[in-house]
């Protein structure tokens, strides 16, 4: 089971829970290689426990291969019996999985089919990841020997501060919620509330119990593939995917597209970034958010109509963008 | 605020974890904010038979208003028949089968959603989701609805007839964190209103000289308390068989209590007691009384008795495959889980080894305990969703 939750902030002093887990389990560990341990007790008790859990409906390949494993405790041979050959357990004397030879034929048969089935799985995730490396490709950066513009730290708030006095005017009173996404989520959702919008927030990190209950922890993409068509009336973007590459935004657009008929991008990109850098070295460079022209352009391909106006200082845009078709 | 409650068995004889938070949630929202409560419900008390106990009519109970009706039909055995087919690929089954299913399920009591729907309820609340009333009910209150779903991951969640379910209310009322990643991963739902409300724990007052007594052992003997109906889905069985089988490795270990109905028969290895149904007094001596609290069950939405146990001061272990009291344990820092007998294992040597441990896990699920899940923050988070759930409602019939 993935473990990914965080304690309650603060979190217990000098009590590392996950630490104290693994110790356990690495005792547990020593005591399955001692003699005498139970471990067939132990393999009994724990299909029992699987068959009485909740089962994960997906990924279900992966819950095979997992049983496959609990299965192989005792390795399949091929041995003769009265009414042909069979697969059994290795080792003469040693107990077959269960009493019954056609279960346990039916179990490594399984066993089988599952360790096939594991091959394609870890064979399409390798796949998956050489495609990643494909698609980042243009997101060259790293590469590129050029001086990081890791100097945004402070950034997205003095980005923000300057246009968030004028989010309501430019959003739709509903239909539709909207949901506010970034580091300053949270104030986004005040603001707009209290201009009588039915916003919603997503921050990347904190506490999951708020202080403001409706802005929630955890990232967007992960949350548009859980929002039905067309369900939002608007998206706010603040200071959005700084490290993400320009396929990556992509993707994300054209999940916004399928969710929402209009966004809003408020972003931090100082003029002379470019100006020292050239636009498409800017927009390359680590650590840095995309020019509101790589917006305009990357909107336009996912639909959008949109537009861009810097603050007076030149320091941050905004982006607004509805779609079209 | 005017709430309302659709729940297929309402009153202080019906025994069962979300009947009981819901029954408790609506008497502390009309005592603490001041709210009406109107409850809509069935004549049943037994949810094995859903069979009319109650007599029909209008009732007052705690300050809520209940109006009982008798059902069409209560639980036919016949949805045994379909559940298999249910069970091997629920998403391949059509909506009339699933019908056909929810149906037999019950209870059917259309009088129920009727008079929901025709009161002048702000808001109304439906769970749990799998039942006949749900199932009918929420598709035509629609956006009124704040959803308790209390779902797990099991079958029925992924029959398509619950898409159209979840699909239409107006905000989500969650037990745990790990219930709203299983309903937002299953379903495309995360933009609606919704809270992580959990449930409410009352601390109680036990004497556990007294309780020690009442469960038969010895005035000092050192024992593992496992709180609940000792029932075959509740890990009771499962618990049974890894304590006997630390016994017969620990022969001296102290010896495991079962407190709570029995409804599935137990064969009681060496070692272990089922006490049986007791009272409050002897359930919160029997806390106070034991080294620490076992959480066998897998499935979970919340877990009263965890959050109890924390209250009692006392660290829980609890089944690695509930993903709600793993959460609880990781967030409060309070408890340990097993996945297997060897974990099992080691956790019941530290913790009966360790005092300090037990202590220091202890005090860390009690802060937890009393931080989220005393009343007022409780009815506080949850009258917050209801005025987003009107709002978003509201705005999305333009009013």
């Amino acid at each position: 089971m993935a473990r990914t939750s965080q304690p309650d902030p603060p979190g217990p002093e000098g009590f590392d829970l996950d630490a104290m887990i693994g110790d356990l389990q690495g005792e547990a560990a020593r005591r399955r290689a001692e003699r005498g341990f139970p471990l067939d007790d132990e393999a009994r008790l724990g299909l029992e426990l699987d068959r009485q859990a909740p089962r994960p409906m997906a990924p279900k390949l992966e819950r095979l291969a997992e049983l496959a494993t609990r299965v192989r405790s005792h390795p399949a041979v091929p041995s003769r019996t009265r009414r042909g050959w069979r697969l059994g357990p290795a080792g003469s004397g040693r107990p077959g999985f269960t009493d019954d030879p056609d279960t346990d034929e039916a179990l490594f048969l399984g066993d089988v089919v599952a360790q096939a089935l594991r091959t394609v799985s870890n064979r399409l995730a390798d796949l998956e990841a050489r495609l990643r490396r494909v698609e980042n490709q243009g997101d060259r950066s790293a590469d590129l020997g050029r001086p990081t513009l890791s100097a945004t730290a402070d950034a997205p708030a003095a980005g923000f501060a300057a246009w968030k006095e004028q989010l309501p005017e430019h959003l739709p009173i509903p239909p539709g919620r909207v949901v506010c996404f970034g580091v300053d989520a949270e104030e986004a959702v005040a603001i707009l509330r209290a201009g009588g919008v039915d916003a919603y927030g997503l921050v990347p990190d904190g506490d999951r119990y708020r202080a403001h209950p409706d802005v929630r922890q955890g990232d967007l993409r992960t949350h548009l593939t859980s929002v039905s068509d067309g369900a939002l009336g608007a998206a706010v973007l603040v200071e959005p995917w700084v490290r993400e590459p320009v396929a990556t935004v992509r993707t994300l657009l054209a999940e916004l597209a399928r969710v929402t008929p209009m966004l809003v991008i408020v972003s931090v990109a100082p003029w002379w970034w470019r100006t020292r850098l050239g636009p498409a070295e800017a927009d390359l460079a680590a650590d840095r958010p995309l020019a509101a022209e790589t917006w305009l352009a990357l909107l336009d391909r996912a639909g959008f109509v949109s537009s861009a106006e810097y603050d007076e200082s030149g320091a941050s845009y905004r982006v607004v963008a509805r779609r079209s078709r | 605020m005017k709430l309302g409650l659709i729940v297929p068995r309402y009153g202080t004889e019906v025994v069962g974890g979300t009947e009981h938070w819901l029954r408790t949630l609506c008497e502390h929202l009309v005592a603490l904010r001041a709210w009406e409560v109107e409850v809509f419900t069935t004549c049943a008390i037994s949810a094995a038979t859903w069979a009319d106990e109650y007599p029909p009519g209008d009732a007052c109970l705690n300050d809520v208003t209940v109006h009982r009706h008798a059902s069409r039909s209560g639980r036919n055995p016949a949805y045994l028949e379909l559940y298999d087919t249910i069970r091997l690929d629920p998403e391949a089954v059509p909506d009339r089968v699933a019908r056909r299913f929810v149906e037999l399920v019950g209870p059917v009591c259309p009088d129920v959603i009727g008079q929901a729907a025709d009161s002048d309820c702000d808001l109304v609340a439906v769970t749990p989701y799998l039942f006949w009333p749900a199932v009918h009910g929420v598709p035509r209150l629609g956006r009124r609805v704040i959803f308790h779903g209390a779902a797990h991951d099991e079958p029925e969640l992924h029959l398509p007839l619950m898409g159209g379910v979840f699909g239409a209310v107006g905000g989500f009322s969650y037990n745990s964190f790990a219930e709203r990643d299983l309903v937002q991963r299953t379903f495309q739902v995360a933009h609606l209103p919704s809270s992580v409300v959990g449930n409410a724990v009352v601390e109680g007052t036990g004497d556990p000289a007294a309780a020690r007594a009442a469960l038969g052992l010895s005035s000092d003997e050192r024992f593992v308390l496992c709180l609940g109906r000792v029932e075959r889905a509740k890990g009771a069985h499962l618990l049974a068989e890894l304590w006997g089988l630390y016994r017969r490795r620990r022969p001296t270990a102290p010896r495991l209590v079962f407190l709570g109905p029995v409804h599935d028969e137990l064969e009681v290895p060496r070692g272990v007691v089922v006490a049986g149904r007791q009272s409050e007094e002897v359930k919160w001596g029997a806390l106070a009384g034991c080294e620490f609290l076992i959480s066998p069950s897998a499935w979970e939405s919340f877990s009263l008795v965890v959050v109890e146990g924390w209250l009692a001061n006392k660290a829980v272990l609890v089944n690695g495959r509930c993903e709600p009291t793993v959460e609880h344990c990781q967030r409060s820092c309070g408890g340990m889980w097993f996945d297997q007998y060897g974990d099992f294992e080691v956790a019941v040597d530290t913790l009966l080894a360790d005092g300090a441990l037990r202590d220091r896990l202890a005090a860390n699920g009690a802060v937890y305990a009393r931080r989220h899940f005393s009343w007022p923050a409780i009815t506080e988070r949850y009258a917050e969703l209801a005025d987003r759930v009107v709002t978003a409602w509201a705005g999305a019939s333009g009013g």
